[in-house]
């Protein structure tokens, strides 16, 4: 099993020595990392080698918006670097999973519709990564900056990632006589779901219209993945170790760490 | 039947001074100076637009992409060029790595272009500020010596 797990700490340097813990108690294996404007990937490095295990970042470069740290030796290897996505390729058995990892513009002020033109930008490259690697194992994990009911999220022209397993099962559906494939959202099953601790990943409640927790943080996969994915793994981490994440109101205490909350998921590997 | 297209057979002197015949120009450049340890793809894809929803003017984005073979062909795209598939310019032009960031995840707007040209003339001189930065050289000389070792 393969865990993962993806944060942004809001250039939070005092985030730093909670990842030895958070991944230690989560047994990840991959961590992702946005916004560590300031924090050398030296560093966090260093601190990872508390958990005990020998993690390394894959290629990091100027002008990255993620950065991927794991222990899995030489099975993962970075592909591409675009203006706001990182793609891995990670062994897996016989084939290849296409790791993509994202963190898009915030569109606090903006209309979502712009955003569009990046989601489109990104999935004509995925689609050309998958060709290459011959792979329709792709996940693509990141702080999205859209709910998963976002019109670039859900439409055939953004990420055309939908809630419905079924549907998504067919793998596309064809508009105007050209094919769109599907990805799966499961981050419905967490939005607002008031079994949980916490509503979302992100906390935001100043304008007229307000869904007060985003779930900005996602991961969506394409359907061959669905059998390989551990729907009851998946999480909103507000706990690491006794220390809570959240502050008095139980809101992420964004003071202290970051405003987003870590996501972590987990997927079956192939033998 | 006589030819009746008002061309003849194309070649390429009939690109040079196109936006992307001057981006094909430079990646030769490119390719000679370092070695052919490290080349560049240009590829464009075709927007995908949402007819509703949509008044972004460009239609076509072209990566240009600096390869690094020896590190399993990975690339980076160093900016993306916006054009008109039925014209040469105007085209727009978006680095990858900007000194905006940090401000655009706060207020980002697809109409701030880092550089929009209007003709040969605006978008060399665009393309030389990019090419020639210190953080452009400073891509290039990491992938290179990744590559070297």
């Amino acid at each position: 099993m393969l865990n993962i797990l993806f944060w942004n700490i809001k250039n939070n340097i005092n985030v730093i020595p909670l990842l030895p813990k958070l991944c230690t108690e989560n047994l990840i294996n991959i961590l992702i990392l946005s916004e560590t404007k300031g924090i050398d990937n030296e560093y966090i490095l260093r601190r990872l080698e508390e958990t005990g295990k020998t993690f390394r970042v894959e290629l990091p470069m100027p002008g990255n918006r993620t950065f991927l740290f794991h222990d899995q030796g030489l099975q993962i290897k970075k592909v591409k670097d675009g203006k706001f996505f990182s793609a891995f390729k990670l062994l897996n058995g016989p084939s290849i999973i296409l790791l993509v990892t994202v963190h898009l513009p915030s569109l606090l002020h903006q209309t979502e519709s712009v955003i569009g033109h990046e989601g489109s930008i990104i999935i004509a490259d995925i689609l050309k990564l998958e060709a290459e690697l011959d792979t329709n194992k792709t996940v693509i994990v990141g702080d999205f900056n859209l709910n998963p009911f976002s019109d670039s999220m859900v439409s055939a022209y953004g990420f055309h990632a939908i809630m419905c397993k079924d549907t998504a099962l067919k793998n596309s559906r064809t508009i105007y006589g050209e094919e769109y494939k599907y990805f799966y959202n499961p981050m419905w099953s967490l939005h607002g779901n008031n079994k949980n601790n916490v509503l979302g990943t992100y906390y935001y409640h100043t304008k007229p219209t307000s869904y007060v927790w985003n779930m900005f943080d996602q991961v969506i996969i394409r359907p061959s993945l669905i059998n390989f994915f551990y729907f009851d793994k998946m999480e909103i981490i507000d706990m690491i170790e006794e220390t809570s994440i959240l502050n008095l109101k139980r809101k992420p205490n964004s003071k202290d760490y970051s405003d987003h909350l870590p996501l972590k998921f987990s997927l079956r590997l192939e033998e | 039947m006589k030819d009746l297209w008002g061309f003849n057979k194309l070649n390429k002197d009939d690109v040079s001074g196109t936006p992307h015949g001057i981006l094909k120009e430079q990646a030769d450049l490119f390719e000679k100076k370092t070695g052919d340890t490290l080349f560049i793809r240009m590829q464009t894809r075709k927007l995908r637009f949402d007819p509703d929803n949509d008044d972004f003017e460009f239609g076509l984005a072209t990566h240009f992409e600096i390869v690094a073979p020896a590190l399993d062909s990975y690339s980076y795209t160093l900016f993306t060029l916006y054009s008109k598939p039925e014209r040469n310019y105007p085209v727009a032009l978006e680095k990858n790595m900007n000194d905006k960031d940090e401000l655009r995840d706060m207020v980002w707007e697809r109409d701030e272009m880092d550089y929009r040209c209007t003709n040969e003339d605006t978008f060399v001189e665009a393309l030389k500020e990019i090419l020639g930065s210190a953080d452009t050289t400073d891509i290039i000389k990491n992938l290179y010596s990744k590559s070297y070792i």
